[in-house]
């Protein structure tokens, strides 16, 4: 019997048909283990992970906030899923949610990209042209210490005080820590508190491990 | 011999003339059409499954503008976050990431910055990823934020998104705006931009 390609599948020589049955046999199990490695991996990256939550009530009475975002400090402003929320979510073993101070967490190692949607409004005098920043804050901990990464964006309120605004980014999870994802609000209307509307969002997908081909 | 194949993959099978001696020619046929079946198969588990093309990179120098409006500099990066593709090169040309994959891309890109100012002032910035340096196609329109405050800058930050048809050998950018008058300043000290394979064309 001869080697064929890169599987270990044999092929017979002539004069070898006493071998039919034991070659066979060897090619259909190569096929069948090649086959059933292959379909298992697309059907595992056929289901990646994805969930969404989305804020159930109103975040009322958000006070601006002065200071701004100090790259790899938690992220100056208010936490909209420390209320409650819903979640929509696909193949998310591994991913556990919690209404304190962190919507996700999660465990597996790879890439992921992670979004928000709010709008929002003033809850009485609006100040003219007054900064609305919404985040993804993205974070873990190491021996006691919680690094933070961000993701935002940005807008001026001209002067109806209402608005909208959508925010994303792309996060790397090690695979050993826990990781958190949160949406954070932060304004400066001095003239009055804010409000987050009832289904701001935040979502998160995985996208892959990462690993160079 | 008289052989013939299966319709789809054209695996060959003997029938009912073939003779016995001469099975080599079948068998032989049959492994390799097989073999590349499966090579198939593993190719598309390659560039999804075992890892999908991807690159993200930074700009972490922080880039100071003075007193220019409407300008667009190509941000040059520093730091690869990461790399599945061969993607980007620093000596080839830090401003770019190059796609050897052909697919449909999401590219994400966003960009943090830091102003001086007083009232009144428009102090901006708006980042657009774009396709082939003579092509642009921007993904955001101009984020051009104004800055109210009386005596200190604010932090200004914007992302965007979209999603492109990519041939391999396209080459993608990101372009920093920065906008400010008079004596302001806009420092641009954080840039990211990232493009990731969703599928094929």
């Amino acid at each position: 019997m001869n080697p064929i390609g890169t599987h270990g599948l044999v092929c017979l020589g002539d004069e070898e048909y006493a071998a039919i049955a034991l070659a066979e046999r060897h090619n259909a199990a190569v096929v069948d283990s090649t086959v059933q490695a292959d379909l298992a991996a697309l059907a595992k990256y056929n289901a990646r992970p994805y969930v969404r939550a989305t804020l159930n009530a109103n975040a009322s009475g958000i006070a601006q906030s002065l200071s701004d975002w100090i790259p790899g400090n938690n992220l100056p402003g208010q936490n909209l899923f420390n209320g409650a929320f819903s979640i929509s979510r696909i193949a998310t073993a591994g991913i556990s949610f919690s209404g304190a101070n962190t919507v996700f967490s999660l465990w597996r190692q790879g890439w992921w990209m992670v979004g928000g949607y709010a709008t929002y409004q003033c809850t009485g005098a609006v100040t003219n042209l007054s900064r609305r920043t919404l985040g993804i804050q993205w974070y873990h901990t190491v021996n006691g210490v919680t690094l933070y990464e961000a993701n935002l964006n940005t807008s001026y309120e001209s002067n109806t005080g209402t608005d909208a605004m959508t925010v994303q980014g792309m996060f790397y999870a090690d695979g050993v820590h826990s990781y958190g994802a949160d949406l954070v609000f932060a304004h400066r209307n001095s003239g009055s508190t804010m409000q987050v509307n009832s289904n701001a969002r935040l979502w998160m997908f995985y996208l892959g491990s990462g690993v160079t081909i | 011999m008289s052989d013939t194949c299966t319709p789809i993959y054209g695996l060959p099978y003997p029938i009912g003339t073939s003779r016995p001696c001469e099975v080599g020619a079948t068998s032989c046929a049959f492994a390799e059409a097989v073999d590349t079946v499966l090579d198939s198969i593993d190719a598309v588990v390659a560039r999804t499954a075992t890892t999908v093309a991807m690159a993200k990179v930074a700009a972490t120098i922080p880039v100071v503008f003075d007193s220019v409006a409407n300008f667009s500099i190509p941000a040059t990066f520093d730091t690869v976050l990461v790399d599945t593709d061969a993607m980007f090169s620093a000596d080839v040309d830090a401003s770019l990431i190059t796609v050897n994959t052909a697919g449909l891309y999401l590219i994400l890109c966003s960009a943090l910055c830091d102003t001086t100012g007083v009232s009144g002032n428009q102090l901006g910035i708006a980042p657009g990823a774009f396709i082939n340096p003579s092509a642009f196609s921007w993904l955001s329109s101009t984020v051009v934020n104004q800055n109210v405050q009386a005596t200190a800058g604010l932090d200004i930050y914007a992302t965007a998104m979209g999603v492109f048809p990519l041939a391999a050998g396209t080459t993608i950018g990101l372009r920093v705006n920065p906008y400010c008058t008079g004596s302001d300043l806009v420092t641009v000290f954080y840039s990211e931009l990232a493009a990731i394979w969703l599928g094929d064309l």
